[in-house]
């Protein structure tokens, strides 16, 4: 099972459905669907499954391999670490 | 130069802002390019602009100039979280900050967002950044 966790940033700013964060010198700004994954991630660790449905209940139904797509961008950005544990 | 001639100068590049908005100048000599490929000549900004103008100075408006080849002035507003972007590669030791994206935004919010210039003929920037400072 895949499990996602935040990793710390300098400082993060919201405004409305997006934000903005800084880590190192570097400012990037975030669109609703990756704000909405990080704010999930605010609570704790989850479940690439927990956050696909949890995200489908306020947004719905993400086309297929589009959450994947949008983990895998936030993981480069050094936001998002996916770790895979033993259910 | 030309918006140290209307305005009057400050600084060339660099300049300090505290988190009420106050700026504190830095009127370094400005170094100009006179002859390509040469070291550039450092120039007094008395004998450029004049009389200095004395503080206190406040922050009053954000414009990010962006020169281009040809074209009209164009003006553009900046929404706010792509304003920080665009403002932090530009502002040193912002990292060093506590709360650092916190503290930009305020000063954002405090002068009614960032606005882009686009301009090709800098002695078109003048009216336009008067009226941006006016606006405020």
């Amino acid at each position: 099972m895949k499990v996602l966790s935040r990793l710390p940033v300098l400082d993060e700013y919201a405004d409305a459905d997006r934000c903005a964060v800084m880590l190192g010198n570097d400012v990037l700004v975030l669109s609703e669907i990756p704000t909405a994954l990080l704010r999930l991630l605010a609570e704790g660790l989850l479940s690439l499954a927990d956050v696909e449905s949890r995200l489908a209940a306020d947004f719905g139904p993400a086309p297929q391999g589009a959450l994947a797509g949008v983990v895998e961008q936030l993981v480069a950005a050094g936001l998002l670490e996916v770790t895979e544990v033993s259910a | 130069m030309a918006l140290g001639r209307d305005f009057g100068y400050l600084s060339d590049e660099t300049a300090g802002v505290l988190p009420d908005g106050t700026v504190v100048p830095y009127p370094k000599p400005l170094s100009i390019i006179e002859t390509p490929g040469q070291p550039k000549v450092q120039a007094d900004p008395g004998e450029l602009f004049g009389a200095q103008p004395t503080g206190p100075f406040a922050l009053k408006a954000l414009i990010y100039l962006s020169r281009r080849e040809a074209g009209p002035v164009e003006v553009e507003e900046v929404p706010l979280l792509e304003s920080l972007a665009l403002l932090a590669p530009q502002t040193s030791f912002l990292s060093k900050l506590d709360q650092p994206l916190h503290r930009l935004a305020d000063l954002v919010k405090l002068c009614g967002g960032v606005h882009e210039v686009r301009y090709s003929d800098t002695a078109a920037l003048g009216p336009v950044v008067r009226r941006l400072l006016e606006a405020q």
